[in-house]
Order: structure tokens, then sequence, then C-alpha cells
């Protein structure tokens, strides 16, 4: 009896997990283990793998579950989220290192098609890999992070559209033979037509009955996810783009999240053998491709967060939001291993362009990782670097700052909090300032006085005031700080600080959201029972020195039992 | 034929699910339906399947999952507890059905060879479709469960000896006798366990602590250490189903055994697909065809004798009727290592295609009749109460002593962030039983807690994750974790487990919210608006003050 193939898989697993452990040991990255455990087993080192047709069913399966998932997650609102200024940054990101790429590559003396593939590759970074970092760091919610992730989701979507371009490209005729347009586009038609009529005819009626029985729910979505990538590949597309459109068919079905939830243990253990199968394909070349990986690193690594660091301040972010968000961006994606396997399976490309993004892979995603970790050490360096490229913000027409009435209460941060506190402070006619780093929150907020480098105030009839945060400073009677976390930015040391008019001047440690104490922001307390506070800070002779706190946000209030 | 495996493997499900949703509508068993996909795409109908190889191997791996599952909830006090009824019953339940067959065998005129075949052949239970069954019944914690697992397990090491005698005795040239083969295979099953058991006990609590700081990762890592388990025992000369149970064993007293197997469930139900279709297709029908009147007969013994005689041994051994008539029925079938069997058979020419043909029948017959038996057993057995009072002693044993206790909890907290911690800090001071649910793997070490919070590690976009809850008695279930989508995961699972209390989840804004409560969230709670509502009231409050003294 045969067992040759099961032992094998073991064999693999067990490298991977191995591989893997040590990667999170390491606090790397679970896919830089996966990436190394895929060379591991290869022909290049242990060559352990000789059932390629198995592993390579396996990876197949894998990536149109992976496919299938991100179109069952496609969600229109997502896109409209963005806004046009995220949409913009990441088109031009995406066009920009893709040309800075083309360049270095073609200058290696790569190929034309090998070139355009390794363009490509170069200009997404791993939406896996930020978001974990991001929510490891707490950072998800900050300006950067918003900012990071809809550039990845601008990217997710190139990179669908470019595998649906790739795979109608005839290798041996050329690029985009005009002649064969016709036919593409009917095959193209064909597909589209079969998938949305069965998704608007047979599956609503199917998936009900399917979801009485939980395994069969899952079965069924991996067998219409793999389905369609067959007729896909049928047809003459590639299987991604195929399973990419068996997810979106059911993305407005209610069993929705309860396919994508059952389907990602399935779909990360089967990715496991995509990673082994590049690692069986790729081609370990010699020093002149290993001066290749070196350069296109170092422009990954320097070049892209430079890239997105100046696109996002020229559009009106400061310098700081943008190198922080560039050098979350700084490594390439998985998803540009799956372009240039599907470039290798198509036939465009061989094993060495496998081997150069792979190589790129692990030096950009390792890096990246302790770039970000480090981000406390060149953000403040780099960030006044950037500062000429700071473009004031826009001045809408209204009135002038200083012909408006002083604010009275002074909020900074925009975030969700910082939002309904400002609604609520309008709707009860209170004059306020705020100040946020975001364009998005000083653009849409309520009609409330906003000061940063890059916020836009915007006059409605409400009593807020208007007041550039300086001056205001010096005026409001409460600063209230709704950033959580590190307040290290510079508009906050013009940040005013208040004192409660009650004499027991106390802070609350944030506490059970029953309303019986309310929650504090940021920074350490410092408990002063000084006088009772008498009229607003002009009229106080000890007002703040604007540099006295450096953001550590002095925030005191009353409990309600007090009040 | 189609071209090219992912497109085979693509028919092969295509044909799998319309049979999957007929059998649904028809309200028949799933595993029916799959195994007559099998048939279907087998070689004596559509014939789709060549990609065989592949079909093996995830087969296979379903199956090292299954049992791993199976083994992941079994610790050493269980298998103290049940060691003896499960060997009595196995033992008892082979040597009777060997002997029996035999004698069938023998008198409807078979040759001696032939007899032996067939009486092993009849011997054996299919240790995967009942546990598949058990599973989806969810009665592989109940005390019939757990003992037909213990003899089932008890099948299998008696397969492995007697896979060994049939290699043997038809392979003259063997050096050694048949004796010392068994010592060597009673040694190495020893040095298996000793291993195993050493890896349970020391390595695994600490690996598999590093391994959950990334559930990915985890997960994996499991998958890993039940194939390489399975291929290690299948080296040995066991089965892989021996392995994978024995890799499931040695994790079986780590905190993350029941997120293992709710985080497996998925893969290994999909994968085991797999093993229907190879069934299906190793499926003989021409050959069963001719055998059908002997194949009646041979299936009525199985049906019925096995099952008796697994009532006599268990109520003679004083467990109540219930029990032991529920336990019984599971071994009312063949299994599929007896085609296996007798496929070596045809191979050592000691058999013929007749033999083959019957054993096919019979199995046919048989697993799809006792699939029915074991999905309609309460029924059944309700109905045949007053008969199976014989097998009843009068003084039966209390069940009470099995069960994997926990204490009951009146609050469950999903997430223990920040914003977590307080409210478990806050329900704690109150007097509340409060159950934390966590994946972060520091946070549920016993000592991260005052010790009177029980925390448990779990994944909310796990879509199981409820069937590891202590529901029962449990009044409010409080997500504080942000997202939206782990949310709704967590309101489907409770859900569909029947949850009955109140859910309170988190969200970001009205959007979320309104998701979450058209899922059925009985309240949402925007932890960000609620800080603000009491700044709000303390901001009034000084402006009205402020401006008054102002002017």
């Amino acid at each position: 009896v045969d067992h040759g193939v099961f032992e094998q898989i073991a064999l693999v697993l067990a490298v991977c997990v191995a591989a893997g452990g040590l990667a999170v040991l390491l606090r790397q990255p679970l896919l830089v283990g996966l990436l190394i455990a895929g060379v591991l087993v290869g022909p290049g080192a242990f060559g352990l793998v000789e059932a390629t047709p198995e592993v390579e069913l396996l990876g197949e399966i894998g990536i149109a579950l992976l496919l299938f998932v991100v179109g069952l997650k496609l969600d229109p609102r997502l896109v409209r989220r963005l806004g046009p200024v995220v949409l913009l940054a990441g088109s031009i990101q995406v066009s920009l290192t893709a040309l800075a790429a083309f360049g270095i590559a073609w200058a290696f003396g790569v190929d034309l098609i090998g070139s355009l593939y390794l363009a490509a590759a170069m200009a997404f970074s791993s939406t896996v890999i930020v978001v974990k970092m991001l929510t490891d760091r707490r950072e998800l919610e900050q300006l950067h992070g918003r900012i990071a992730v809809g550039i990845l989701i601008v990217q997710d979507i190139v990179v669908v559209l470019l595998m649906i371009g790739l795979a109608t490209v005839d290798p041996e005729s050329g690029i985009g033979l005009a002649s064969q347009a016709g036919a593409v586009v009917l095959r193209g038609l064909a597909l589209l037509a079969i998938v949305f009529a069965a998704a608007r005819w047979v599956l609503p009626h199917v998936t009900p009955v399917l979801a009485r029985q939980g395994e069969l729910l899952v079965l069924a979505s991996v067998t219409w996810a793999v389905v369609v990538a067959a007729l896909a590949i049928v047809l003459g597309f590639s299987g991604e783009v195929g399973a990419f459109l068996a997810g979106t068919a059911l993305a407005s079905s209610e069993y929705r999240d309860a396919i994508s939830g059952r389907l990602s243990a399935l779909r990360d253990f089967l990715l496991v053998f995509f990673f082994i199968d590049l690692g069986v394909r790729l081609e370990l070349g010699g020093v002149e491709d290993l001066l290749l990986v070196a350069a296109l690193s170092a422009f990954v690594l320097v070049g892209k967060p430079l890239l997105v660091a100046v696109i996002t301040t020229r559009l009106r972010f400061r310098a700081r939001v943008g190198v922080r968000s560039g050098l979350t961006l700084a490594q390439i994606s998985e998803f540009s291993l799956i372009l240039v396997a599907l470039g290798v399976s198509i036939g465009h490309v061989d094993g060495r362009v496998v081997g150069l993004v792979t190589g790129v892979a692990l030096v950009t995603i390792t890096a990246s990782t302790f770039l970000s970790s480090r981000s406390e050490v060149f953000v403040p360096r780099l960030s006044p670097l950037l500062e000429r490229f700071e473009r004031p913000p826009v001045r809408p027409e209204g009135p002038e700052a200083g012909a408006l009435p002083d604010p009275t209460v002074i909020v900074l941060g925009l975030g969700r909090l910082g939002r309904t506190v400002v609604t609520e402070l309008d709707e009860s006619a209170t004059r306020s300032c705020w100040a946020s780093t975001s364009i998005r929150g000083a653009s849409s907020g309520p009609s409330t006085r906003s000061r940063s480098s890059t916020a836009t105030p915007r006059t409605r009839s409400s009593p807020t005031t208007y007041r550039s945060l300086g001056s205001a400073g010096s005026s409001a009677p409460c600063g209230t700080s709704t950033r959580t976390g590190r307040c290290s930015q510079p508009s906050a040391t013009t940040a005013t600080r208040a004192r409660s008019r009650s004499p027991s001047t106390t802070r609350t440690r944030p506490r059970s959201p029953d309303g019986s104490a309310w929650t504090s922001s940021c920074g350490r307390s410092t408990k002063r029972p000084g006088p009772s506070w008498n009229g607003c800070a002009r009229t106080h002779p000890r007002a703040p020195r604007p540099s006295q706190h450096l953001g550590r946000f002095h925030c005191s209030s009353q409990t309600r039992s007090t009040a | 034929v189609i071209e090219g495996a992912f497109e085979q493997i693509a028919a092969v499900l295509a044909v799998c699910v319309v049979a999957g949703l007929l059998a649904t509508l028809l309200r028949q068993p799933l595993i029916v339906g799959l195994i007559a996909a099998g048939i279907a795409v087998g070689p004596e109908a559509l014939g789709l399947v060549e990609a065989s190889d592949e079909i093996e191997l995830l087969a296979k791996i379903g199956i090292s999952l299954l049992l791993f599952v199976v083994g992941l909830k079994l610790d050493v006090r269980l298998v103290r507890a049940l060691g003896p009824v499960a060997l009595a019953t196995g033992l008892g339940q082979v040597l009777f059905t060997s002997a029996a067959g035999y004698l069938i065998a023998i008198s409807l005129g078979f040759t001696v060879v032939q007899s032996v075949y067939i009486a092993v052949a009849l011997t054996f239970s299919s240790t995967i479709i009942i546990v598949k069954l058990l599973t989806e019944k969810r009665e592989l914690d109940h005390l019939h469960g757990r003992i037909a697992l213990g003899f089932l397990i008890v099948q299998d090491i008696v397969v492995v000896l007697a896979m060994i005698a049939i290699t043997a005795v038809g392979d003259t040239t063997t050096d050694g006798s048949l004796l010392g083969q068994f010592a060597s295979v009673v040694v190495r099953g020893a040095g298996l366990l000793l291993v195993v058991g050493l890896i349970g006990r020391y390595v695994a609590p600490r690996v598999t602590h590093v391994l959950a700081r990334t559930p990915e990762l985890l997960v994996l890592a499991a998958v890993a250490w039940a194939v390489a388990l399975a291929a290690v025992t299948i080296l040995l000369g066991f089965s892989e189903e021996v392995g994978a149970f024995l890799a499931g064993m040695a994790l079986a007293s780590t905190p993350y055994r029941e997120a293992l197997s709710s985080r497996l469930s998925t893969l290994r139900d999909f994968l085991l697909v797999f093993f229907f279709i190879e069934l299906g297709t190793s499926f003989e029908l021409t050959a069963a065809a001719e055998q059908i009147p002997a194949a009646v007969l041979f299936s009525l013994f199985v049906l019925f004798g096995n099952p008796i005689i697994v009532l006599v041994i268990m109520g003679y051994m004083g467990y109540p009727k219930k029990v032991s008539f529920k336990a019984g029925l599971t071994v009312a079938q063949i299994s599929e290592f007896s085609l296996i069997l007798v496929a070596l058979g045809v191979t050592q020419g000691h058999i013929g295609d007749d033999v083959v043909g019957l054993v096919t029948a019979v199995g046919l017959i048989t697993i799809t009749a006792s699939t029915y038996l074991i999905y309609g057993s309460d029924r059944i057995h309700d109905r045949l109460e007053p008969l199976l009072r014989v097998f009843e002693r009068s003084r039966v044993r209390s069940t009470a002593e099995l069960g994997t206790e926990r204490e009951p909890v009146d609050v469950i907290v999903v997430g223990l962030g920040r914003f977590g911690r307080t409210v478990v800090d806050e329900l704690r001071t109150a007097g509340d039983r409060v159950l934390g649910v966590d994946w972060d793997p520091r946070s549920i070490r016993p000592d991260a807690w005052g010790g009177d919070v029980q925390v448990i590690y779990g994944d909310a976009d796990d879509p199981e994750l409820a069937e590891q809850l202590p529901l029962s008695g449990v009044r409010w279930v409080i997500s504080t974790l942000r997202d939206v989508d782990g949310n709704l995961t967590l309101l489907h699972s409770l859900e569909r487990a029947g949850y009955r209390g109140r859910i309170v989840v988190s969200a970001d804004d009205e959007a979320d919210e309104a998701r979450l409560e058209q899922a059925g969230a009985d309240l949402t709670i925007r932890p960000l608006h609620v800080a603000a509502t009491p700044l709000m009231d303390l901001l009034h409050d000084h402006g009205r003050r402020g401006s008054g003294e102002d002017h």
C-alpha cells in the first residue's frame, strides 16, 4: 500500500508549523514563516515535496476560497465610505509605485512582461499584515490607520481588475491582441451572465435549504466557489476571477456572514499549500537576482512609504500622519505572490520572477514589522523633513475667524467620541472650537469651528464660536480631549488646561458605562487642588502657558454625585 | 471525462451538493446523500473521478481530523472509567460476530477461507461513520456515545491484528512466527503510547501556549500534529484513526481543546466529504448485484445480531437499557475496512469477486440502514422499550458519574480588552458569576484573574463559539468587541445553540447598531457614545454656570 503522499503532507505541515512557530516567537507575521517553509521544502533546499499535483490542487482551492471570501465581503458601502481623498491617494500610490518599480526592474534587464509583473507586485501592500499590525498597536481607528486601510482597499480593487485583465492576455500572440478583444469580451459576458443568472434565480431558492445544515452550507459554498472558478478557467479566464465573482454573487445573501465565518479556517489551512506550491515553483537566482531583490526591497521599504507620505501630505494631511501611514504600508502583499503565481500558470513569467517576488516579500514583510514597531523613533525624525510638503487647510468662505465670539469649549480629536461631543454641544448651543488632524473629521463635522493644519472649518447658523485654537486656548473655560492613547501631537501643546469649578478636582478613571462617573481623557492627571476657578481663562491671572503641558491633558471633572 | 484535477474536484463537489440538497429536501441523512454521490461519480456510473489520489489524500486528512477532534474530548479519566465496558463489549462483539458469521457463511456453502474473510469483514463497524453520526446528533458526549467510541477503538486495534494475520497467512516467506509479529505490534503500540503520553504531559501545554498567540497557527499546528501522528501510526503498522485519536487525547488537557474542536469542525466536515466519495467509489456494484440474497441474510444478521450481543453484555454489566440499546445500534453496520480487507484478500488470491460483491452489498445495506437506525434511535427505543426490559438488570448502574462539570455562570463576557475587564470587574463586585472569553492566551491564565472568574479561550469569529459555552442558566451574554463581523457571528452562533438569555453587543456607529439589533441583539451599546453622555452633562453644567458668572 502506498502511503507516500499522506506522509509527505504530514512532513510539510510539520515544517510549516515549525517555521510558523519560530516566526511568531520572533514576533513576525505567520506569513513570513509560511514563505520560509515553502522555500525550505522546495527543491531549492530540502526538496521534500514530490506530491506536487496534490499540493497544487489544495493551493488552488485555497486561493479560490481566499478570493471567494474577498468577493463575499466586498461591500459597496465600504468603497463609498472611503471618500474621494483616500481613493485618490490609493490610485496615485499604486500607479507611481508601479512606475518606479518598473523602472528598477527594467534597469536590471528584466524583460518587458517580467518587469510589468514585478511592477504590479511591488505596488500592493498586505492587508492581512497591516490590519494585524494596526490592531496589535491599537492604531486601526487612528487617522493614519484609517488612511492605510483605505489605500489597501483601493489596492485590492486594483488587484482584482488586474487579474481579470491578465488572464485574457495570450502569452504567445503578444499582449492585448486587438483581434481577440471581441472574443474575450463575449466570453467574459457569458461568464458574468451565468454567474448572475444563478445569483438571481437559483441561489436565493437553494441557500435556505442548504442552510438547514451548516455542514452542507459550507460544502455548497466551497463548491460554488470552485465550480465558478473552474467555469472561468474553461472560458479562458483565471480561476481567481471566477472565485471572486462567485463571492460577489453571494455578497447580498443573508448567509454571507455565516459562510465567511465558517470558511476562514478552511481557507487558512488550504492557503498553506499555496505557499508550499510557491516555494516549490520558485527558482533561486544568482547574484544579479539578489541585487535586484535588494533594490526592489529597498524601494518598497523606503520609496513606497515616502511616496505615500508625500501623497497624503500633499492631500492636506499632516506630515506626521502621512509618515505613519507610509511606514505601515512598507511591504508587499500576499496578492503580489498570487499575481505572479497566476502569471506562471498563464505562462507569462517563469520561476525566476516568483523567486524575486518571494524574496522581496520576505525581506519587506520582516522589515516592515520592525519599522512599524519602531515608529516612535522614525516618525519624529522623518516628519519635519516632509513638513515642507504640507499644504495649508482649505479655507472655505465664511466669517473671518476674528469676527466670531470666543469658544467656550474646545474639543480635541474628532473621532467617534469627539463627534458625538461636538454634535451634542452644538445642539445645546454651546460655543465650541474643535481641533482635528483629520480632513474628513473637519470637513464633514457639524457646524463647529475646527483648527489644525488641515482642518476645514465650515459655518452654519450655530452659536459655535470660531477662533484659531491658539488664541481660543486661552479663553475657553473647559478643554476636553477625546483622544485616548499617547497624546503627543503638537496641536495639543496649545491646549488649555481647565479646572473644575467644583472644589474637589477629581479625575475619574474609565468605569462602567452606567453613567455614574464619566470617562476622562488621556494623559496623566495632575491633581491640583488649586483655587476655585473663576470666570474664563482670559481673566484668569494664572492662565497656563501653551508649552506647559505638552499634550498631557488635564481634564478635570466632577462625578455625578458631586454635581 | 473532465481535464484537470481542479475541474474534476469541482464536478465531484457539484454532484455532492446536488445529492446533499436532495437528501435535505427529502429529509434523509446527509451521509446517505454523500454515499449516493460517491456511487454516482464512481467508475460504474458517471466515472468522473480520475483524481483518486487527491481525493484519497483529502479523505485521509478528513479522517484524521475527525478522530483528532474526538480524541480532544477524551481525557485519561474517561478512559479509565469506560475502559472495562469498552473492552468487554468490544471483544465480546468481535468474538460473537465472527463466530456466528463464520457459521452462517459455512452453512451457505462458502469455503473455509471465504467464510473466514466474510466473518472478519462482518465483525468491524465503521468508526468514522459512527463518530460522524454521533457528532451530528451531538451524542458523542453522552454515555452511550463514549462507550460506543471505546469499543470502536478496541475494534480498530483488533483490525490491525487481523490484517497482520491475513498478510502473514498469505505470505509464507515471512520469517518469524505470527506470535512474534503480534508481540512486535504490542511493543510498537506501547512505545507509541508512551511517547504520545509524554508529549501530552510535558510538551503540549507549553507549545500550545505559544502557538495560541496566533489563532491561525494554532489551527494549523493542530492539523499538522493530527496528520503527523496519523502518518507515524501508519508507518508503525496501525491505522491512521488510532494515531489521530491519540493526537487529540494528547491535547485534551490543554485549555485550547474546545476552541480547537470548534475551529476544526468546518475543515473536518469538508474534508470528510471526500471520505464518503471514496467510499462510494469503492463499492463494486455489478459484483454486488449478484449476491443479493446472501447479502440480505448477512445484513439482517449484522443489523440485529450485533446490537443484541452488545445489549446482552452491557445489560449484564448493569447499564440501563437505553444506554445499552443506543450503544448497540452503533455496531449495526460493517466498515470501510471490510471493503479494504476483502480487496486485500483478492490481491492475496484467497478469495474471488463473489465475496467482494457480497461484502459490498452487505456494506451498502447495513451502512444505509444503520444510519437511519441511529438517527431514529430515540423513537425506536421508545417503541421497543417493553422488549428491551429483558436486557436490564434489576440494579442499574448510576450514569451520573460522567460528564464534565463546570460551575454555572450568570454572565458571559466576550472580549477582555480594557472595556471588557472593567465590565468583568464591576460584575464580579456585584456578585455575579462571570465567565470571560478571550483569544489572548495570556488572559486565560488562571493567575491573570483573582480566581473567581473563569476565563476560556475562544474567538468570536468562530461560528461554533457558542457550542463551547455553558449557556444554560446564563442571563446575559455581553460582547465588548466593537467588531461588527465578530458580533454578527456571535449572534448567529448563540441563536443556533438555542441560547435563551439576553445579549448585549457593542457597536461603533448607528449603522452597525441597526445591523446588530436586526440580527437579534437585545441591547446595543456604543461605548464611545456612552462615554460622551456624562461628559455632555458635565459640560452643560459648566456652560450654564460659566455664562451665568461671566455676564
